[in-house]
């Protein structure tokens, strides 16, 4: 299935197989770890000559999503950029799309990550360190949820798991979730994921868990 | 050629006397050929030596250079005068070894220094800055030497070039890599000559014209007489396995040959099986005998421990893969044992001439196949070594990925002129045919990346100057000098052994794939450097293990274990199993197997095909016995997968051997009705092999070998972002949006010259097209076993895929929401409670598992 609903303890959130969330009640489009200069970065700091296709790629699959859910609100949760320098890299025409993108839906909010905390100059939208949506809290790390039956809605951690099928181990990102907590696919063309077994992530998933695995064609899930 | 005027030798071409005394000591005498190449060494002939192992033939790559230095004044300035360049570091250990000894005895005023991975910081520092006369070094530390800006001046000096074991390395890209640093070393020294070493191959002429510059092959010396081994396949007093690579069933067997022999060394063609028939070994060594383990992946200090007590044949046995194949001088080892399929009759006659290094007694092999096609491989290379046949090599144009390497390292010794930078590697004997068109995107890639889109101007890995092209900075330089080399391996972790679980510091024993150790959970046990450990966890970027003695480990994933077959070996063994006339050679348990293949199913005839179809386990099988090679294997199994998608027969899977390509799917195939018909070659591969897994690997190693993506990064530990990011994502948004760049159309011609032979299929599917039989059948057959045992199967990104994904997610799905609304929790805490009562450790995502199996019927993902 292209899409998958799961009734979170605080409300609906539909998983899309383009790596989006959308939470139906409050018309909001999420997304997590766009990364974008990812590309750029690696040949400034890493010295390597990759390819740059990487931010108008993630830009234009964004505007996909945008265009499929008419949100009123998008929020970006954190890691948005993936690093304090990325502005300066980034192309005017790169800029002005995303400008244009912004402008496009009612609200866009840039949920700031921890680590990289700017947003280049120049770019629209709100900055925010966390936004509350219902009984939803958008952050980019993991963070208690507010309220007593809230989920947490966060990133950073770009979860993936091996869809185990009768003949083969089919590894694909998926939102990580607990009951108190949901920890998004990373959005970005050149951001890769970590086994849901990691530590990193097992530890902020106490209790039961699912997985809402998407191949890029479809999203299934699986209990954890 | 020029004659040159070599000043040190009085008499030139001619041997001292104090040196042709020293052999007469030991009871030696210096041969003809041994002396021709002092001859060739004075009148600057580039020269292939090819003579049979323990022909002496290492010495006879020295004995010009000895002969040259012996009258050398001592206080002569330091200057390199012989490079010698092995594939194996081992083998420059070795050679050091045995060189030192008439250096000392008659005081010869030469130094030897040894140069690779292995050396010290101190004594690479040391030997820049005073080289000594002789330097023995590998293809990899001979590039990194010449990206130092005073490489004109280290090299200057040089007389002689020796290439030992040439036949290993002289085909693929390590092979390429060899030649561009020749082609080098010929433009900084123009007065020296090469002297390539080789045991027998198939084609000398092409061997030769490799060695020397293009368009002036070396000249051939061939030297004969080789005293046939005696070469026997084992007979075990168990039965062979219908299937597998697992040498279980002949461990006691082998355990005796060793207890029979003075010094063994047992040949493995995996890692893997080396830690484990290792271990298996000691499990039956009732007389404690000092049985080791050797191989690629142990630590430094291990490997030359271990080299050591060989040598000083303090080892009655080692347990090895192709590390120890080469050039080892042990006159001790008596037996040489070949465990699995030889897969090549060159490659086994070179494990073979480890044993006995005389020429004149008859080295003895004993070949332990794991499997009834492999007895019957076994069988045919011994007919083949009898015929005196070698393999072909495959001596296809060189790879452009290596170029790039190459002129990025060019650039960091000094600027780079792109007219001289393309005649120099033309020079070179697999790139004579470069085109200029090639060359030049291959530079721009080198340059910046030589993309459409260059967001990012000031990226530059080369600069352009009006001296030439130069490296843009420092950190490129280091970043370049960290990742040279063709041998592309999987990420590494290093293995610390902790003696106890409460002690903190360890000794790295070893590295370990980074893939293997993903799927390792605490308290996993493993087979590594001879023992078993149990995985503790990872710190410091290394994995920390503690000795468990007594659990049964898993066993380590090592990349490249699979080794091709030479194409004669299957056409030779597609002749046996054909001919029931031939069987009485086999061992009776083969014959019978082969019996038993002939009434359940059929026979492949001497031409024409078998195809057999039938269900097992969950899915259909279809085996297609070509018998014609792994290229058009793969090649069949691209397009039949194809066609077998488009009829909605949802192809999962294939898997290739030398033999056979099975394919699993999820729709049975229960005619052939036109599959295999010769019009599947007209179909348009080109979108179905652009996504395959084949490809990707294949850009991988381009990726790696071009610089795009480096296999360790300078000085720096890898953070979670850069872990994760992998070649797939690159390759992927290239495809997109730049499907002509250099490295994709590298990645292609790869898999069109390497990995697939549409051309030899097309001829095949022609002369079969009346000649194949297909059978329906209740079960696999015997022939089909070893084929269905093959490990790498090639996944088909279509429609099976999708299906069973949505299986799994159905299975799952419908009760995920019950679960998470509340049951999930309760039920994992019953299931805590039971284990907590039980006082055992079972960890919670066991629990989880249970929990998931027993209530919503799902199955754990974690």
């Amino acid at each position: 299935m292209e899409r998958l609903e799961f009734a979170a303890r605080c409300g609906p959130i539909v998983f899309d197989h383009r790596k989006g969330a959308f939470l139906p009640d409050c018309e909001t489009l999420l997304v997590a770890d766009l990364h974008f200069e990812k590309g750029s970065y690696l040949q400034a700091i890493g010295h390597a000559p990759l390819p740059t296709y990487d931010t108008p790629d993630t830009l234009e699959r964004l505007c996909a999503l945008v265009e499929t859910f008419r949100p009123r609100h998008v929020a970006a949760l954190g890691d948005s950029f993936h690093d304090t320098k990325a502005g300066e890299r980034m192309s005017a025409a790169d800029l002005a799309a995303m400008n244009a993108l912004v402008a496009r839906v009612p609200r866009f909010t840039w949920i700031l990550g921890n680590h990289d905390p700017d947003i280049p100059d120049g770019l629209d939208g709100d900055q925010e360190d966390h936004i509350e949506c219902g009984g939803f809290l958008l952050t980019h790390l993991p963070t208690a949820p507010l309220k007593n039956d809230g989920v947490n809605v966060c990133g950073h951690l770009h979860p993936k798991v091996r869809i185990s099928t009768r003949r083969a181990n089919v590894p694909a990102p998926c939102w990580a979730v607990s009951r108190e907590r949901i920890i998004m696919p990373s959005f970005g063309t050149f951001t890769g994921g970590l086994d849901v077994r990691h530590p990193a992530i097992a530890d902020e998933l106490p209790g039961a868990r699912a997985y809402f695995a998407t191949t890029g064609k479809s999203v299934v899930a699986l209990a954890g | 050629m020029p004659i040159p005027d070599r000043q040190t030798a009085r008499n030139p071409g001619l041997i001292p006397d104090r040196i042709d005394a020293w052999f007469e000591d030991q009871g030696w005498t210096i041969r003809d050929y041994q002396r021709t190449m002092v001859e060739r060494f004075a009148s600057g002939t580039d020269t292939l030596l090819i003579a049979p192992t323990g022909g002496g033939k290492t010495l006879a790559g020295f004995l010009p250079s000895l002969c040259d230095l012996a009258d050398k004044p001592k206080d002569a300035p330091h200057a390199l005068h012989t490079l010698y360049i092995s594939p194996l570091r081992a083998l420059t250990n070795d050679i050091e070894r045995n060189l030192m000894r008439p250096v000392s005895d008659l005081d010869l005023p030469i130094e030897i220094g040894v140069r690779t991975g292995d050396t010290k910081t101190y004594q690479r520092k040391r030997q820049q800055t005073k080289p000594p006369d002789l330097l023995l070094t590998t293809p990899e530390s001979l590039m990194l030497l010449l990206s130092y800006d005073n490489a004109p001046d280290y090299f200057a000096s040089l007389r002689c070039v020796v290439i030992d074991e040439m036949h290993s390395f002289t085909t693929g890209k390590r092979g390429d890599f060899t030649a561009l640093a020749l082609a080098r070393l010929k433009s900084l020294a123009l007065d020296h000559v090469r002297f390539g070493l080789s045991a027998t191959v198939a084609q000398p002429d092409k061997a030769a014209a490799w060695l020397g510059p293009t368009g002036r092959p070396a000249d051939r010396i061939e030297v004969s007489g080789d005293t046939p081994p005696l070469v026997t396949i084992i007979e075990p007093e168990g039965r062979f396995p219908l299937g597998g690579h697992s040498p279980r069933f002949a461990v006691r067997d082998i355990y005796e040959i060793i207890r029979d022999h003075r010094t063994s060394i047992v040949f493995v063609n995996t890692r893997a099986q080396a830690e484990v028939l290792f271990q298996q070994l000691w499990e039956v060594n009732e007389d404690g005998l000092p049985i080791g383990v050797y191989h690629g992946s142990l630590a430094r200090d291990r490997r030359q421990k271990t080299e050591a007590l060989i040598s000083s044949g303090q080892m009655r046995a080692v347990v090895s893969t192709s590390a120890l194949e080469m050039g080892i001088d042990w006159g001790d080892v008596d037996v040489i044992v070949q465990v699995g399929a030889p897969k090549g009759v060159s490659r086994l006659l070179q494990r073979i001439g480890r044993s006995n290094h005389r020429i004149d007694e008859a080295s003895k092999a004993i070949l332990v196949p794991t499997n009834p096609l492999e007895v019957v491989e076994c069988d045919v290379a011994i007919q083949a070594i009898k015929d005196g046949h070698r393999d072909g090599e495959d001596y296809s144009a060189g790879s452009m990925d290596v170029v790039v390497q190459y002129l990025v390292n060019r650039a960091c010794g000094g600027p780079l002129k792109k007219r001289e930078a393309l005649q120099e590697i033309r020079s070179a004997w697999p790139y004579r045919d470069l085109k200029k068109a090639d060359f030049d995107a291959i530079l721009s890639f080198a340059v910046d990346g030589g993309y459409a889109l260059k967001s990012y101007e000031r990226f530059r890995r080369l600069k352009k100057t009006s001296r030439g092209y130069t490296i843009a900075s420092q950190p490129q330089a280091r970043r370049h000098r960290m990742n040279i080399g063709t041998i592309v391996e999987y990420a590494k972790l290093k293995v610390r052994r902790i003696p106890s679980p409460k002690s903190k510091r360890g000794r790295v024993v070893g590295e370990i794939e980074e893939r293997f150790v993903m799927n390792l959970n605490r308290g996993d046990t493993f087979a590594f450097a001879g023992e078993t450990l149990r995985y503790e966890g990872i710190r410091e970027m290394a994995v920390e293990a503690v000795p468990a003695p007594k659990a049964r480990p898993k066993i380590p994933a090592y990349a490249g274990g699979m080794m091709p077959l030479s194409s004669y070996l299957a056409e030779g063994v597609r002749a046996v199993v054909a001919d029931p006339g031939q069987w009485h050679r086999l061992p009776d348990q083969v014959e019978q197997w082969l019996t038993l293949q002939s009434l359940f199913s059929n026979l492949p005839g001497k031409s024409g095909l078998l195809v057999e179809s039938f269900f097992d386990r969950n899915d259909h099988i279809l085996l297609v016995h070509t018998f014609e090679g792994r290229k058009v294997n793969n090649a069949l199994g691209f397009l039949l997968t194809k066609r077998m998608e488009k009829r909605g027969l949802a192809p999962i899977n294939f898997t290739i051997t030398d033999y056979a390509l099975t394919i699993t799917s999820l729709e049975p195939v229960n005619s052939l009705d036109g599959l295999l018909d010769a019009d599947i070659l007209e179909d348009d591969l080109d979108d179905w092999i652009v996504n395959s897994p084949m490809i990707k690997r294949s850009f991988r190693k381009i990726a790696t070998i071009a610089g795009l993506t480096e296999q360790r990064l300078p000085g720096q530990q890898r953070t979670m972002k850069q872990v994760t990011f992998s070649t797939d994502l690159i390759y992927d948004v290239l495809l997109k949006y730049e499907p002509d760049h250099i490295l994709l159309r590298i990645a292609r011609q790869e898999a069109e010259g390497d990995l697939l032979d549409v051309e030899r299929l097309r001829g095949f599917l022609h002369d079969v097209r009346h000649d194949t039989v297909f059978r329906t059948l209740p079960h696999a057959s015997p022939l089909s076993i070893p084929a269905m045992m093959q490990v790498g199967r090639e996944q088909i990104r279509g429609d099976a895929q999708n299906r069973l994904v949505a299986e799994a997610g159905q299975r799952a799905g419908s009760h995920v929401q019950d679960y998470m609304n509340g049951i999930g929790d309760s039920l994992l805490d019953q299931v805590r409670d039971y284990v907590d009562r039980r006082g055992t450790s079972l960890s919670e995502d066991a629990g989880v598992e249970h929990a998931s199996a027993g209530s919503a019927g799902a199955r754990g993902a974690a």
